[in-house]
């Protein structure tokens, strides 16, 4: 009895690890778009979602090979992260000044729900047959692991590794780093603000692509997988803080699916999803308390 | 069938309204206003529904319900940066629909279904005809309560704290407190809503109150125009008719329907962000009544007491205040006396401004006191000390933009009734004649400082000089009695410097105190009884300007003798 | 050579119009300052110069070139460098990355490593700092980051926006000191926005003032030094 218990809790653990560099990745690339360009980028669910329907299509309609196919959906999602930065958010914050934030909001949450509510008409409301190769099985002594659990988390690991070596160490990155900054001082050395905003995007649409594909393999494809998935993105972005480096979103990911497997041993499946909210209540409050702490003093009396 | 839709477009508008309430007024972005609807339609059909309550009863429970959830949302995220209020309402949403489908006594991820069989006042609900009166009714109580709050001076509030809470809260209005408050109000708007909702389908599921019914309503508001409620409710109807008018006249088939109008709604909401991002109807400012020949302002000068004599009214002692590795102020003593005008010059980045942001609560110092007229400003709320009666005015100027300048200079005059919610629902016409004679105050104001004839122009279309001149009279309008001015002449037209000058020696005349920060040193000659000098965030020196600009090192460190 | 001259130049923002025709020139190896009080268009000027403002009518040549509604990179590219009065540094950035980032639009054939020399011997602190944060420094040392920043694009034209603002006289001194030694020795034109006005007179050749979007005078600095009407003008 102990020692089943004890190897579930392994078990739970390596998921949670394999689930916590997922939201680590998905973190770090709204944290970048969130951080240099100010867009709250809800429609990150849009750009997530649209990745796995793409490779679904060329794949099941066009007879492509599965991992062309993949390609392709991954060029999907950038494109579409792309171009809406150039065609929505761009405009839409150009016509708002300064209440860009809450229009590029609600422009971004109608464009997502628009575009699911798109893939849905064109592929209806259930979720797809998405199969890749058969993915071979790891027993570790009382855990299980698939090669898509490894394939996604060297996938999500080499993507927060490579963001943050494409900020440190190449010129465009280090024009990123100057717009997240000081826009204002980036703008007057002649480093083209629009340019380094649809960088952000093409990075956060790739690395949203890609953590899409493997969780289309090892789970399911539908049109709503992308509205969780983009709240847990917004809580690890905001954790690990906006303007810091993606490195900082490893630990933040991979606690919170700790958190969140951990806590399936002992309460039902479904409380897992109010396990990130309960940390980002949390967070704020602890927040908000810091901030208001000073006003509190006596004083008065 | 069509009355069915009717219906639904009625409650969405109602939706959409009080929303608009909170976005187009208020400036505050929630995600979760269809979630607390959810929390309203639970409430309903778990009471109504499984557990056989009166309907009346359970929807009473169901604002109480979502109204809490609001108070408790907003006490902890809006005291945070906007996003982190989006983060929270966007996580809200999410959690509570997690919630919902979690518990099997609410049905689960089918949620409560078939709950039929409602009474109101002995009429049962059954038919769409039934729901018709209901939902009209929740309609016309949502718009009127927020028309009532949204074109008050309690509206007035929260426009000034969606174009500048730091301005607005430097008037003397507690920012947070608004805040929460309509946080709450629309919370519990929702939540009644919500519940007459769910009764109306006869359902509450977790798919019901998820994004695309939050999307829906941004749409209804965004289209129809922020802070017009009129304009929600025709976007609310207009928008809700597109599925039946797909279906029924273009025979579209009801789940592909759906789905388009989901689509057309992101279209629409994009086309109207980029091509018309007021919305069809445009926010009204209020209508300027010609300014009244009331006599002028009038000041009899009384004796002035000489500077020496005069009371000290505000105090400071040992203000120090560091950012990081920068000290921003050191060890700041300063008094203001009673009747006299002091300034504070030196050179730029000095910390004059640090100093009077310290003196006004709005920075907290790391050490020091401040007491006015004997008491305590420390640790008290920035509100609470522009109410004790020390007022500052912003070297940016910080007018609210979209206001008109009567309206900027309304929002200033201390203790008005209509600024309390509560009261603005008592029946007669107390509010709106203590509101006309705020009205004919300001224009007093305005006309002190010469700019009654633009008191209709809405406060971004001045200039730089004009709108120094009308955060003057904004000030002015506080009656508070110590008034800190940050560069009041500066920008100020040339022919109108001279005026500026006689305003504040007026202010001073009838016994206010002035502080001011100036860089014109003809204006701190002409004015000042008393002068500090300040340089990299201490005062070095006081005494007469004549005394100052006599001490060699000072001529050399700002007033550049050669 | 002239290396600024500008005509007519009108631009504001929204609907609010801020500059209604200036005209100004500063010639190679001078220091020509712009004053005025706050709100007289001295900002809004010299980032329509630039370009980080579009301008609505007139023109801008920079060095020869015609840049007017050009974007930034064009100026800069042509030898045009400014300095905004606050928020001059990338406060989390390493001081020689914020160097580099001041060479990112560098005019073609620049060398970066021999500009990123020339700049740590006239700064020798910011070799020191080099791998500290810009925004760990103090006010006097930011400054020098802000000015090396600058000179790293090898420009002919410094735009400054008050240097002088929330530093000591004696450091107000020195970083003066340096600008007309960098309009004599290398020929470098120099447009100094200031409110410390008889420090900028000090150094300056030449003197706009401003008021209410609209240059009212042009003196030389000699001229005006010796005025006593001072703030009439303002």
């Amino acid at each position: 009895m102990h020692d089943l218990l004890d190897g579930e809790l392994w078990q739970l653990t390596v998921n949670g690890l394999v689930r916590g560099t997922f939201y680590a990745a998905l973190g770090a690339g709204l944290a970048l778009v969130i951080g240099v360009t100010t867009r709250f980028h809800f429609a990150y669910a849009l750009t997530y979602t649209v990745a796995p329907y793409a490779a679904f299509w060329v794949m099941d309609g066009l007879g492509v090979p599965f991992w062309p196919s993949a390609l392709i959906g991954l060029a999907t999602a950038v494109a579409v992260s792309v171009l809406l930065e150039l065609g929505v958010y761009e405009p839409v914050a150009r016509r708002a000044a300064d209440r860009a934030m809450l229009a590029v909001l609600v422009t971004s949450i109608g464009v997502s729900t628009a575009g699911i509510a798109l893939l849905q008409l064109e592929f209806g409301t259930s979720s797809l047959p998405f199969y890749g190769p058969q993915p071979e099985r790891y027993d570790l002594g009382p855990m299980r692991l698939s090669g898509f659990d490894l394939g996604q988390v060297a996938t999500c690991l080499l993507l927060v590794a490579g963001l943050a070596a494409f900020l440190a160490f190449t010129p465009i990155g280090r024009s990123v780093k100057a717009v997240r900054s000081n826009p204002g001082l980036a703008a007057v050395l002649g480093i083209g603000v629009r340019r380094v905003n649809l960088v952000c995007f093409a990075a956060a649409g790739l690395i949203s692509g890609a953590c899409a594909l493997w969780y289309g393999l090892l789970y399911t494809v539908q049109p709503t997988m992308g509205d969780s998935t983009v709240i847990y993105g917004f809580v690890v972005a905001f954790l690990a803080g906006t303007r810091a480096s993606p490195l900082r979103a490893l630990p933040v990911g991979i606690g919170l699916g700790l958190i969140e497997q951990w806590a399936s041993n002992w309460l039902s499946l479904q409380w897992t999803q109010t396990a990130v909210f309960i940390v980002l209540t949390g967070y704020l409050a602890f927040l908000a308390g810091k901030s208001r702490l000073p006003l509190v003093s006596l004083r008065r009396a | 069938m069509w009355i069915n839709y009717l219906d639904q477009a009625l409650l969405l508008a109602a939706l959409a309204v009080s929303v608009n309430l909170l976005v187009g007024y208020a400036g505050q972005v929630s995600v979760a206003h269809a979630a607390f609807a959810g929390v309203g339609g639970y409430t309903v059909c778990f009471l109504a529904g499984v557990h056989d309550w009166p309907y009346l009863a359970s929807l009473g429970v169901a604002v109480l319900v979502a109204t809490a959830f609001g108070v408790l949302i907003g006490l902890i995220a809006l005291g945070l940066a906007e996003e982190f209020l989006i983060l929270m309402t966007l996580a809200f949403s999410l959690g509570i629909i997690g919630v919902f489908a979690t518990f099997d006594s609410l049905g689960g991820v089918m949620g409560i279904t078939g709950v039929d069989g409602l009474r109101l006042f002995g009429a049962e609900l059954t038919t769409p005809s039934d729901w018709l009166i209901p939902s009209a009714v929740v309609l016309a109580l949502v718009f009127a309560v927020s028309r009532r709050l949204g074109e008050s001076p309690y509206g007035r509030v929260l426009k000034g704290i969606r174009e500048d809470a730091v301005a607005t809260r430097a008037l003397g209005k507690n920012t947070f407190g608004y805040k929460i408050g309509i946080f709450a109000i629309t919370s519990g708007l929702a939540g009644l809503i919500g519940g007459v909702y769910s009764g109306w389908l006869g359902q509450a599921t977790p798919s019901a109150f998820g994004f695309p019914l939050a999307m829906a309503v941004f749409a209804m508001v965004i289209v129809g125009g922020n802070a017009n409620l009129f304009g929600s409710i025709v976007a609310g109807v207009a928008l809700t008719m597109i599925e039946p008018l797909l279906r029924e006249v273009l025979g579209v088939q009801s789940t592909q329907a759906t789905l388009l109008q989901v689509v057309l709604y992101g279209v629409l909401l994009v086309l109207v962000m980029i091509v018309r991002p007021q919305g069809l109807f445009p926010e009204r400012s209020r209508k300027v009544v010609a300014p009244g020949s009331a006599p002028r302002a009038r000041v009899t000068p009384r004796d002035r007491t000489p500077y020496d004599e005069a009371d000290v009214v505000l105090r400071a002692e040992g203000l120090s205040k560091r950012f990081g590795g920068i000290v921003a102020a050191k060890n700041i003593d300063l008094e203001l006396r009673r009747g006299t005008i002091t300034a504070l010059v030196g050179p730029n980045g000095a910390g004059k401004t640090t100093a009077f942001n310290l003196l006004t609560g709005t920075v907290a110092p790391d050490t020091g006191s401040v007491t006015l007229n004997g008491a305590e400003l420390v640790g008290t709320r920035p509100d609470l000390i522009v109410r004790a009666g020390l007022v500052r005015t912003f070297q940016d100027v910080r007018l609210l933009g979209r206001l008109t300048c009567l309206e900027n200079v309304m929002l200033a005059v201390p203790g008005q009734p209509g600024e309390r919610p509560a009261r603005l629902f008592v029946p007669g016409r107390a509010i709106s004649r203590a509101d006309h004679d705020v009205a004919a105050q300001a224009m007093q104001w305005l006309d002190f400082v010469g700019m009654a004839d633009q008191a209709a122009t809405p406060a971004d279309a001045l200039s730089y000089g004009q709108s120094k001149l009308v955060s003057l009279a904004r000030a002015l309008a506080t009656r508070a009695d110590v008034l800190l001015l940050d560069e009041p002449a500066s920008g100020v037209d040339a022919t109108w410097v001279e005026t500026m000058l006689s305003m504040v020696a007026a202010v001073r005349d009838e016994g206010r105190t002035v502080c001011l920060v100036e860089h014109n040193l003809d204006v701190v000659r002409e004015l000042s009884d008393h002068t500090y000098f300040m340089e990299l965030g201490e005062i070095t020196a006081s005494g007469t300007l004549a005394e100052l600009t006599g001490s060699a090192r000072l001529a050399e460190a700002y007033f550049g003798a050669q | 050579m002239t290396l600024l001259d500008v005509s007519d130049l009108v631009a504001g923002y929204g609907r609010k119009e801020v500059l209604h025709g200036v005209a100004l020139r500063v010639d190679a190896g001078e220091v020509v300052t712009l004053m005025g009080h706050n709100g007289a268009g001295k900002t809004t000027t010299i980032r329509s110069v630039l370009g980080a403002v579009r301008p609505r009518s007139g023109t801008v040549r920079i060095a020869g070139f015609d840049t007017t509604r050009r974007p930034v990179r064009k100026a800069v590219a042509v030898g045009a460098a400014m300095i905004p009065s606050e928020r001059f540094v990338f406060p989390d950035l390493s001081v020689h990355d914020n160097l580099l980032l001041g060479a990112a639009n560098a005019p073609s054939g620049t060398d970066t490593g021999e500009r990123l020399k020339t700049v740590k011997d006239l700064f020798p602190i910011l070799d020191e700092r080099a791998k500290q944060p810009a925004g760990s420094m103090s006010g006097g040392q930011q400054r020098m980051v802000s000015l090396g920043m600058a000179l790293m694009a090898r420009p002919k034209l410094l735009l400054l926006d008050e240097p002088s603002l929330g530093l000591a006289p004696s450091v107000v001194e020195t970083i003066f000191g340096r600008l007309r030694s960098l309009a004599d020795d290398e020929g470098l034109g120099i447009l100094l926005l200031e409110q410390n006005v008889k420090q900028a007179l000090q150094i300056a050749d030449r003197t706009y003032v401003m008021r209410s979007g609209k240059v009212i005078l042009e003196e030389t600095a000699e001229k005006m030094r010796q005025r006593t009407d001072f703030w009439d003008l303002f």
